[in-house]
């Protein structure tokens, strides 16, 4: 079983690696980041609480399908796609525009960051439901 | 028409977006057969409407985020938006089948938003101009693919043992593939500099024109014919098919062996013919050669097999033979008969396979020798069956009498006549294990030992129409051939001159 | 120097994942399939242009000295790697290889995944993770 300093470093730091990976995807399209690696770290913590305090545990406080994330992922990443059609461009075409939103200032929104959330998702659903099928085989 | 444009990328991107929704109605069987028949409706429906608009108006480059020629291309022209018809044609009837045949397990857990996914991969590499897209695609197809192999049907007898060790030769051979794709495409890369497959071709040309053609091209171009050729089971690296098709259920059975080994003779017509043109007149008797040897491997193993399943998948090894063959020859003629036998080939062995599907149900057991007598309890499979072999053994008036008649006729004009000799004579072995499958299946005696778990009931009636449209698909082409001899010429045509191609993509890529 | 020690690392990788890939063991293929695609990757890296030394990341600050040599494109000025005209010095790495690794690393994770998640489901159903003695299929 897990020690005591396992489980208290753990819940220390699943909110700040959380917080890293919203970061890193909100970054990706201009600067190292990305969906993939956002995603990857995101779930690295779902894993690690999984890890450390055991499936059954987790799964108590919060049940999740994560394959519905996978879909919802990929629907996320098309539609991106489809939506620039609808503006009368290519599919997949990027565009930004600087927008004054409230708390956070001029902001770069920017059209890629959609399909980073997909890609965030779709990687997240995959690599967690892989774990938690797998950890509950006996 | 500015929704025309958009039609590569929506036959990409639909199946994606269906193969994402059909995860949240997984509990609901009813609404996804319904919405996912409709799909492939749609797709099968666009894709002729995009084969007509090429015909009509020339090539369609598609650019995907609007990056010129520096970004992912889709292009479709004659050849890949062909193809495109042809595996939304397969895809649909498939569904269909399958829409009956599969479990209910495998229909309400991975069935659908994988099969969308596989559509998709196979759409992608049709269209894409992207070397490096090519790959990417792969790798859909063959992840979606093995997900595909696992599910059961009715008809399916492999345990789940023996279906896990097929994948896992799949899927070993196709990373080793993938990996050597990977190393032919950078090599190409450094060579070069670009990953536009019409790009490529400019600057090999230019190359080959200045005398300065490095040597290693003529290795890359090996690379690919390796690639390719495990994509197609070509003769050294044919071995897997026999183990990995049959295991799969009969609907990915038949887009395995209809389709997905269609993709290696694609990726060969594509890329050699239209990047490799100056390193062809090396690979033309290698690929000649290859593919008698694969004729005769494919056959002879095919004669001496009693599982039917295992019996077809080797004579999907012999007759991608033949299209090699016509593809090695490489006139104009050899080409047109080439398409045309691919076409038949698809279209007649997947009608195959879903009534082998059907038949080992009806049988209970794969073993041909323990079934004998089926012509009475089931003729609407007898009937189909005796279509395809026809079909594929090359008898009128089914599709296949004119695909092997140009083959031979492309062959002895353009005087290969030993290469000749040696397919016709395998094409009569090919006449004799498949007369002899369905004799020994559909005629002779009841068999008395039928083990438990056959069943008479007929065809349900969504099998029915898949397997008599297919059927009726066959017959035409065999009737009234010349629309697909002069589409197959056609593409030869652009094949051998692919100025038409390089010109549709640098023009509009170029800013 | 550097692309001697380069070259000799992508060969050693070659070579380990080849030899790993035959051996009897199911993981070993496995963690052979891995390495070999990580050599892979590094030769895709290695086939970009190693003439610049900046990061091809163009944000808001050095925009306006990012111009330059990245779309042009001759051909009848010769042939040089990377969208580069001949006699252009280039400044940055070539950002394309690095786009294609990053493609070629998230598919061997999922094709891993999947190989890893198949080894397992195989030692289940056959009980044993020796290659050798996995043939049911043949005829």
């Amino acid at each position: 079983m897990t020690t005591l300093i396992a489980r208290t470093v753990s819940k220390a730091c699943l909110p700040i690696i959380i917080l890293f990976s919203v970061s890193l995807l909100l970054a990706g399209h201009d600067n190292p980041g990305g969906g993939f690696i956002g995603g990857v770290m995101f779930a690295t913590a779902v894993s690690l609480m999984y890890v450390v305090f055991g499936l059954n545990y987790i799964e108590a406080l919060y049940n999740n399908n994560w394959d519905k994330w996978f879909g919802i992922g990929l629907l996320v990443a098309s539609l991106t796609g489809i939506g620039a059609m609808l503006f009368g461009y290519n599919f997949l075409r990027s565009m930004s525009i600087y927008a004054t939103l409230p708390l956070v200032g001029s902001t770069k929104i920017i059209s890629t960051t959609f399909f980073d959330i997909g890609v965030y998702l779709v990687v997240i659903g995959g690599l967690l439901y892989i774990f938690k099928s797998m950890g509950e085989d006996k | 028409m500015i929704l025309m444009e958009h039609v590569p990328i929506i036959l990409i991107a639909l199946p994606i977006i269906f193969g994402a929704l059909t995860i949240f109605f997984r509990s609901r069987s009813a609404l996804q057969k319904a919405l996912n028949i409709g799909v492939f409706s749609f797709l099968l429906l666009l894709s002729m409407v995009l084969l007509f608009h090429v015909w009509e108006n020339g090539i369609l480059v598609y650019e995907v985020g609007q990056w010129g020629k520096y970004g992912i291309l889709l292009v479709a022209d004659l050849l890949g938006a062909g193809m495109v018809v042809l595996s939304s044609l397969i895809s649909l009837m498939a569904m269909i089948y399958a829409t009956d045949y599969m479990d209910r397990k495998a229909l309400d857990s991975t069935f659908f938003p994988l099969f969308n996914l596989m559509v998709a991969g196979l759409n992608g590499i049709f269209l894409t101009g992207d070397i490096f897209n090519m790959f990417v695609f792969f790798e859909v197809l063959v992840l979606s693919s093995c997900g595909l192999i696992v599910l059961t049907g009715r008809g399916d007898h492999t345990k789940m043992a023996d279906k896990l060790e097929a994948i896992f030769k799949y899927l070993i051979l196709n990373m080793v593939s993938i990996i050597l794709m990977l190393v032919a495409i950078a090599s190409l890369y450094a060579t070069v500099g670009t990953l536009n497959m019409a790009d490529i071709a400019v600057r090999i040309a230019f190359l080959a024109d200045a005398q300065a053609l490095p040597w290693h091209i003529h290795v890359i171009a090996m690379m690919f014919i390796v690639v390719f050729g495990y994509k197609a089971a070509l003769f050294p690296l044919h071995f897997w098919l026999a183990d990995v098709h049959p295991s799969a259920p009969a609907p990915i059975h038949a887009m395995l062996s209809g389709m997905v080994i269609k993709v290696g003779v694609y990726g060969i017509l594509r890329v050699h013919y239209l990047m490799f043109s100056d390193a062809l007149f090396m690979l033309q008797p290698i690929l000649i050669f290859l593919s008698l040897i694969t004729i005769a491997v494919g056959a002879t193993s095919a004669i001496g097999q009693y599982d039917l399943k295992r019996l077809l998948a080797y004579s999907s090894v012999s007759q991608i033979g033949y299209v090699l063959l016509g593809v090695g020859m490489g006139t104009a003629y050899a080409l047109t008969a080439a398409i045309v036998y691919l076409v038949n080939h698809a279209i007649a062995k997947s009608m195959l396979f879903l009534a082998t599907g059907e038949t080992l149900y009806h049988a209970g057991t794969k073993d041909m020798r323990k079934m004998g007598g089926f012509a009475s309890s089931a003729p609407f499979l007898c009937t189909i069956f005796l279509i395809g072999s026809m079909s594929i053994a090359g008898l009128p008036p089914a599709g296949g009498f004119f695909a092997k008649f140009l083959l031979f006729d492309a062959g002895l004009s353009a005087q290969f006549y030993i290469p000749i000799a040696i397919a016709l004579i395998f094409a009569i072995f090919t006449l004799f294990y498949l007369f002899r499958t369905w004799l020994t299946i559909f005629w002779g005696g009841v068999k008395s030992q039928k083990s438990g778990r056959s069943h008479t009931r007929n065809p349900t009636p969504a099998i029915k129409f898949a397997l008599s449209m297919l059927a009726c698909v066959v017959i035409f082409i065999g009737v009234y051939p010349e629309p697909l001899i002069v589409l197959s010429n056609t593409i030869a045509g652009q094949l051998l001159d692919p100025q038409p191609y390089i010109t549709a993509v640098l023009e509009r890529g170029v800013r | 120097m550097n692309h001697m020690i380069l070259a000799i690392t992508i060969a050693m990788l070659f070579g380990i994942g080849t030899f790993m890939i035959l051996r009897k063991d199911m993981i070993r293929v496995a963690i052979g399939i891995t390495i070999l695609s990580h050599a892979t990757n590094l030769l895709i890296v290695s086939s970009g242009a190693f003439l610049g030394d900046k990061v091809p990341i163009i944000t808001d600050q050095n925009a306006g000295s990012s111009s330059g040599f990245i779309f042009t494109d001759d051909l009848s000025q010769g042939i040089l790697a990377p969208i580069v005209s001949n006699g252009a010095q280039a400044i940055y790495v070539d950002p394309l290889v690095q786009a294609l690794t990053l493609t070629a690393i998230v598919i061997s994770l999922a094709t891993t995944a999947f190989l890893l998640i198949l080894c397992y489901r195989v030692y289940q159903e056959h009980g044993t993770t020796d290659l050798s003695e996995i043939r049911r299929l043949k005829g």
